[in-house]
């Protein structure tokens, strides 16, 4: 049973929970505002859009593919989201058809990369760019902020008791996923994929349908994320959502996923995103100049992925 | 004799690929819930018609009949379902799974997608009982190859498969394990599964085979009940009568020894004691894990030493990478001659001058004329055709691609060349002139090793051959001294290691 | 092992929660601001002149860059709210999205002053105006009339480097120095806008621009970017010259006054004849000011009554000096420099 316990799924998690703790120690000794319940909460929706699309990324990323386009995806659903309001549409109804825009881009992500076979970087780099603009294209490069309805900002800035909105629909979106990766078929053939592309195929797996799928979730997820995050905004702006697929792919990648794929956890990426989002949070708390925090930002993401490959090669040897 | 007593019967099979014909109309029949062996030496047609029975490739002519019905075989999906599984060689697991999920990987029984918690599969069962000792929530990136294979062979069985095929399934294990195969092999027999066990180690047949097949140059040889056989008579039927064909020394006359090994060893290889001298053609011989190649990638610095000297010219050398095996005057002609020999995007000058740009640059920057001159140079000697030295590698025939990995390691200045597998895949013109090529080298007083698991080319070609097994060299004999029918029974192998 | 130490951790941040609840004790003024984006040597220098300030009056001071991007500047501003700052200056990339977080700090009780960006009205706070559009009109008319003299019998054909989605920069930067060109030369042709705020951008922007229409001879770039790569695009087509400060084939223009752009309004042999020089250290002054007057109570913080605007100052190359202008720099911007040696005059 010892030997359970150290599977290196498990032991991965250990390193980076621990960095995340020794980062949130360190802060806690660095600045007396930092370990407050308000800070904390402010942390933790600041990184709500990065969760919630890391979900879907995380599991496109285990099965070998990549998504550069969900910045953009975040900016149309965004400003879509905001337009509609303005027009009179109830909030949840704009919010449902953004999403179904961001599907949409999914799908065409997912017929390029997967059914045509262009390579993934290139697809989602296109979309990008193309969404991007069909986003200044549609609010004319100016933000929507006029004829807003209050129940606009709700889904990014209202409680539910104590509790923000926000992070508990992360919270839902996060354990579904959680659930996804673990107990569905769905998550067993992104990794089966990712781990062995030609077992998977002489295993009967519809490889494509499942490659397919994961694109429209990340598509999907993204477009939740630029609502939510025009929402507490409180406007609808092309411009959200820049770098944002970094922003991802370092939570992803801090959570364990190889960037080969077959390998990975949404777990990991919640602590990554969280990680990030601390150390970004710290370092403004303490005044650091944003210049530094570039560099501090690049030496803890290499440093946490090396840290993870000294103590596996330990583990191993 | 019913035909009902044949799970199996391939009739009248050819198969032409363009320029050659793999399979010249093989007759095989299978009996119900034996274990059929199937013998031949590489290239002897074993593998085409095992892809022809898988899906993989399509027969020109013939017909198959799989337990009394015909059998098309039109892709890998529909031998499945007509109950034919293969465990490879190269096995088809995900290593990141574990082993409950590779078990079931493509086979999950879930509701609407979502996984049934703890699922008692049959496949689980069959596990415990062929592998007690393999958790099922281990991730199979930490299982050794016996046992994977093993796991792959449970999955090939779990889904109601009739005929297993299993190609040269102890090829990479050790002597215990390999009796631990036996009895997986066994308990299969006795669920009333038909195995073909594709294998050239005779211990294999003898220990668990009911009949066994010879396959000779795309023709049968012929069956015979394993009992009522001898390893001399396999042997026979597998080789057919050798003549030494094409060997002569050219009036080359080995000159002072270039390189010794002494008790050199590595994970894979014990103890290992030869010598080559200038002008000399050494061969090593043997089946596949009988340590060829592992002695190559030794010599080459590709696998670490654990014990013993290597000297060249009587100097202690220690070789840890292939660059200090070059400066050294090492080459080696991979077996994998696409994926590891040649850049097959890049035109044959460039490929010829990439392990020697100290000789067509100045400053990094490579001279373009003086490079394709010396590509030019290399052409010419060595009859490369092609129509422009600029043109990419891919374009070549397997011979002269060949050609071209020669230059390439003579453009090295070589002083000790290593060839893994010359003639692999190439047709039978294009090995003479490969021949030909190495033998004038060798008379060049370049010291030449060639690794091969083909009898007549090593009888062609060298002058002395150790022949291999298990990682060591178990004779060595001079060519003059080669007897076809005892180095395979030498080979084969009595496994003498625990 | 693990498990133990994962508890410890845990226990020791848990620990220390109640201890920073326990300990909140009077400390200095802490005032944070969230800047417009930092990677602008503008913004730069208004960070500096304001760190330096603070250090005078003893103000604890926070700087948040806003990377030019809304959902970075609103993650600043809940940080500094979370942090209890005692006030927060801030500067908006997109205004109704600043709003809604400079009403939640007001809410929890932090005050905030605006720089630049003033109250749409939804939500009333302070702030600290650059009296940009005077001067800029200004400089438009100074351009205009300087330009008749240059080029007798000429219209004007005019080419903006200006991002329209920045609605204050483009309006009051851009459209009023196109308002005062228009006071000299009614009929001017405007034959292009666009760009970012980007060197590169720029210079690629108007070497197409010259590619259409060569006979474009003013060209404005409404911050220190956009001017410069505007005249590094000219000089690279061999244009963007002069000889003692009369230009030969156009006048480059620009909005920010900073160091690169004044060196070449101040080289006799560069077409580049004005910048509207912003005021780094009165700016950040006044901002200090007017939050401090917020704390202390003489200012309400919703008042929007009370706004200071700081004019823009014109550096163009006909009536500064090059004495007058090093002495600007140093007063502003903390630069010493020595023009002439820089020019190699």
């Amino acid at each position: 049973m010892r030997a359970k316990k150290f599977d290196k799924a498990n032991y991965q998690r250990l390193v980076i929970v621990g960095v995340l703790l020794v980062i949130m120690l360190a802060l806690t000794v660095l600045s007396d505002r930092f370990l407050t319940i308000d800070n904390i909460t402010n942390v933790l929706r600041q990184q709500v859009a990065t969760v919630i699309a890391g979900c879907a990324v995380t599991l496109l990323m285990v099965s070998g593919n990549f998504d550069l386009s969900i910045g953009s995806i975040m900016a149309i659903a965004g400003s879509m989201t905001a337009i509609f309001v303005t027009w009179g549409m109830p909030v949840a109804v704009a919010v449902l058809i953004a999403v179904l825009i961001g599907t949409v881009v999914g799908v065409i992500n997912g017929l390029l990369v997967i059914l045509l076979d262009v390579p993934s970087i290139i697809a989602t780099l296109g979309t990008m760019y193309a969404v991007r603009g069909a986003a200044w294209v549609i609010t004319g490069g100016n933000s929507v902020s006029r004829g807003l309805s209050r129940d606009f900002t709700v889904l990014g800035r209202g409680y539910v008791g104590p509790i923000p909105l926000c992070l508990l629909i992360t919270a839902i979106i996060f354990l579904l996923f959680f659930f996804i990766q673990h107990k569905t078929l769905l998550g067993k053939y992104a990794f089966a994929i990712g781990g062995n592309r030609r077992t998977a195929l002489l295993s009967g797996i519809n490889v494509r349908r499942v490659g397919v799928a994961l694109y429209v979730l990340v598509g999907a997820l993204s477009a939740f994320a630029g609502s939510m995050t025009a929402s507490r905004l409180g406007v609808g702006n092309a411009n959200i959502g820049d770098g944002f697929e970094f922003d991802v792919v370092v939570a992803v990648v801090l959570g364990g996923t190889s960037l080969d794929g077959g390998e990975g956890s949404v777990f990991g990426m919640l602590i990554g995103a969280l990680i990030v989002g601390f150390i970004a949070n710290g370092l403004n708390l303490m005044g650091v100049y944003s210049f530094y925090q570039e560099i501090v930002k690049g030496v803890v993401l290499v440093g946490a992925v090396l840290l993870d490959r000294v103590l596996q090669r330990r583990l191993q040897a | 004799m019913h035909s009902n007593d044949y799970i199996l019967e391939m009739r009248g099979i050819v198969k032409r690929y363009p320029g050659v014909m793999a399979l010249k109309g093989v007759d095989f029949a299978v009996q119900r819930n034996t274990v059929h062996c199937l013998v031949g030496e590489n290239g002897a047609g074993k593998s085409t018609l095992i892809k022809i029975l898988t899906g993989v490739e399509r027969m020109t002519e013939g017909s198959i009949t799989l337990d009394g019905r015909p059998y098309a075989g039109r892709n890998v999906r529909e031998a499945m379902n007509a109950g034919i599984s293969t465990v490879y060689q190269e096995l088809n697991i995900v290593n990141q799974l574990t082993v409950a999920e590779n078990l079931t990987l493509g086979r999950e029984s879930n509701r609407f997608g979502v996984l049934k918690s703890n699922p008692q599969e049959r496949s689980f069962s069959m596990l415990r009982e062929f592998a007690p000792d393999v958790p099922l929530n281990r991730p199979v990136s930490r299982l050794s190859f016996a046992e994977k294979q093993l796991l792959e062979i449970v999955k090939a069985v779990s889904t109601d498969a009739k005929l297993v095929i299993m190609d040269e399934p102890t090829a990479a294990l050790s002597k215990r394990e390999s009796e631990r195969l036996y009895e997986v092999v066994r308990k299969l027999k006795a669920r009333g599964i038909t195995v073909i066990y594709i294998s050239h180690v005779l211990d294999d047949i003898f220990t668990i085979g009911d009949e066994v097949t010879a396959l000779r140059d795309g023709n049968i040889v012929g069956t015979r009940a394993v009992e009522s056989t001898t390893r001399e008579e396999l042997v026979e039927m597998m080789v057919g009568k050798v003549v030494h064909s094409g060997y002569s020394t050219d009036g080359r006359t080995p000159g002072d020894v270039l390189l010794e090994a002494r008790d050199l060893s590595t994970r894979s290889v014990h103890a290992l004691n030869f010598t080559l001298k200038k002008g000399e053609i050494l061969g090593f011989y043997g089946l596949r894990g009988g340590g060829k190649s592992e002695t190559a990638r030794a010599l080459f610095g590709l696998d670490r030493l654990t014990g013993g000297q290597l000297l060249i010219e009587g100097k202690n050398v220690k070789i840890r990478n292939p660059q200090q095996a070059m400066r050294l005057g090492l080459a080696m002609v991979p077996e994998e001659r696409l994926s590891e020999g040649l850049f097959m995007k890049l035109s044959v000058s460039d490929n010829i001058a990439v392990t020697n740009y100290k000789n067509t640059s100045r400053l990094c920057v490579v001279n373009e004329k003086n490079k394709d001159a010396i590509a030019e140079k290399y052409a010419h000697d060595l009859n490369i055709k092609l129509h422009s030295i600029r043109q990419r590698a891919s374009t070549l025939s397997g011979g002269n691609q060949q050609k071209v990995v020669i230059s390439k390691c003579l453009n090295a200045r070589t002083r000790v060349l290593m060839l893994d597998e010359p003639s692999r895949g190439i047709d039978v013109g294009a090995k003479e002139e490969i021949y030909a090529i190495i033998r004038q080298l060798a008379g060049q007083g370049v010291g030449i090793l060639v690794f091969s698991s083909e009898y007549e080319e090593i009888a062609a070609l060298c002058d002395r051959v150790a022949l291999m097994l298990n990682g060591e060299i178990i004779a060595m004999r001079k060519n003059s001294e080669l007897d076809t029918r005892e180095v395979h029974i030498l080979t084969m192998g009595k496994g003498d290691k625990a | 092992m693990k498990k133990v130490l994962t508890i410890l951790l845990t226990l020791a941040l848990c620990l220390s929660l109640f201890v920073v609840a326990a300990a909140e004790e009077d400390d200095p003024i802490v005032i944070g601001q969230v800047f417009w984006g930092l990677h602008d040597s503008y913004q730069h220098a208004h960070q500096v002149q304001t760190q330096k300030y603070c250090d005078e009056l003893g103000i604890e001071y926070i700087p948040i860059d806003g990377q030019m991007k809304p959902e970075v500047q609103a993650a600043g501003m809940e940080d500094l709210i979370a942090r209890g700052v005692d006030g927060i200056i801030c500067q908006a990339y997109d205004q109704a999205s600043m709003e809604l977080s400079i009403q939640a700090a007001q809410d929890a009780g932090i005050p905030v002053v605006s720089f630049v960006n003033v109250s749409s009205g939804d939500v009333l706070y302070p702030s600290v105006e650059m009296a940009e559009e005077a001067g800029a009109i200004e400089m438009g008319r100074i351009v205009g009339e300087k330009f008749k003299e240059n080029f007798p019998d000429t219209n004007v054909k005019l080419v903006t480097i200006s991002d329209p989605s920045v609605e204050w920069a483009h309006n009051q930067r851009t459209m009023a120095f196109v308002r005062g060109l228009q006071e000299v030369f009614p009929d001017l042709e405007h034959v292009f806008n666009g760009g970012k705020s980007d060197r590169e951008i720029a210079y690629s922007t108007v070497e197409d621009v010259l590619q259409r229409d060569p006979e474009v001879n003013v060209i404005f770039g409404y911050d220190a970017e956009n001017g410069l790569g505007a005249i590094a695009a000219l000089e690279a087509s061999g244009r963007g010259q002069a000889e003692d400060y009369v230009c030969k084939t156009e006048m480059v223009v620009s909005v920010d006054g900073s160091t690169d752009e004044i060196l070449k309004v101040m080289d006799p042999n560069s077409s580049y004849v004005a910048t509207l020089a912003l005021r780094p250290s009165e700016n950040a002054r006044a901002c200090v000011d007017m939050m401090l007057k917020v704390i202390n109570g003489e200012i309400d913080m919703y008042d929007t009554t009370q706004n200071v605007k700081i004019p823009s100052f014109v550096i163009d190359c006909w009536n500064m000096d090059i004495a007058s202008t090093e002495q600007f720099m140093l007063e502003e911007w903390e630069i010493e420099i020595d023009i002439a040696a820089e020019l190699g005059l």
